[in-house]
């Protein structure tokens, strides 16, 4: 019963800030927006919308390896970008060990509450992942890339 | 103990509810700007949020903001190779997000006027319903050559 007026008021309280709502009905969306795989595009480009309608891209760099970009109309959290860094390095054949291990910290690093930051992981092998993220909030466009090396 | 939480968290609730009420009495209404585009692929529009996004078989997306609590419009719209047709990708996103098709025609028609540099500095163009900016930059992504920015910004009251 206690457990049950606890969440009644957690609730009530996250009701006015829109993030608690996002966040709650986002699963709904990813399975009918996350099909839209560029397989018959002109564009080498593979284009999703994914969530709350943020744009993921995921190319191939100079080097051959795979990039990719996340695109945000509002500023992303810290977890937000965790979890997104975490999805783009299981995209780019990142080893699922390392993902791990690294997941965790991530969720606590403080450099992904910035405006702009670069953020170059390495791992056990010393091969180095990176990430960099910018703001454009006069536009309200952020970008968290991710770039073979 | 719990009774008083609840009863706080329904005082906040109630409170913050009102407050935005009151702070909200316009509020621009959101549109799915790229349907009707040709090329749309896949649209995600969420009304109730005030956001868009829409991809395209060029490889090239749209995002969009619609402010909820007062007039306003951002759209973005990311180009993966422009290809010398820059002034092409910056009228079909005007004509998509200007709110007035009227100020939208109008606006468009004016693009030839302007160079590259022109739009990459950014320009505001005046119109009865307030200003029209836009600026090209560099993509920040590597995936992408270009983005165009395009926001309204309305008359003060």
């Amino acid at each position: 019963m206690k457990a049950m007026k606890m969440v009644s008021a957690v609730f009530l309280v996250c009701m006015p800030l829109a993030g608690c709502a996002e966040e709650s009905g986002s699963e709904n969306y990813s399975g009918q927006a996350s099909v839209s795989r560029a397989t018959e595009y002109s564009s080498e480009l593979q284009t999703e919308l994914r969530d709350s309608g943020e744009i993921l891209a995921v190319g191939r760099g100079e080097s051959g390896g795979v990039n990719a970009s996340y695109f945000y109309t509002s500023p992303p959290s810290r977890e937000e970008l965790a979890s997104r860094i975490v999805e783009m390095m299981s995209l780019a054949g990142v080893s699922q060990e390392f993902i791990q291990k690294i997941g965790g910290r991530l969720q606590r690093n403080r450099t992904l509450n910035k405006e702009e930051f670069s953020l170059p992981l390495t791992d056990v092998d010393g091969k180095i992942y990176q990430f960099s993220f910018s703001s454009d909030i006069d536009n309200s466009f952020y970008v968290i890339n991710y770039t073979a090396k | 103990m719990q009774l008083l939480k609840g009863l706080v968290a329904t005082i906040l609730f109630a409170a913050s509810s009102s407050l935005m009420a009151k702070e909200c009495v316009i509020s621009t209404t959101p549109r799915a700007l790229f349907t009707g585009v040709e090329g749309v692929v896949r649209e995600h529009f969420e009304p109730e949020k005030g956001e868009y996004s829409a991809t395209l078989k060029d490889g090239s997306s749209v995002t969009a903001r619609f402010d909820l609590c007062g007039l306003g419009v951002k759209a973005s719209y990311l180009i993966e190779h422009e290809s010398g047709r820059l002034s092409e990708y910056i009228k079909v996103l005007l004509v998509s997000a200007i709110p007035s098709e009227d100020t939208a025609r109008t606006i468009s028609s004016q693009v030839v006027k302007y160079s590259e540099e022109d739009f990459r500095r950014g320009i505001t163009l005046q119109e009865a319903n307030g200003g029209h900016r836009v600026q090209v930059k560099d993509s920040p992504s590597p995936l992408y050559e270009t983005v165009i920015h395009y926001r309204w910004v309305p008359p003060e009251h």
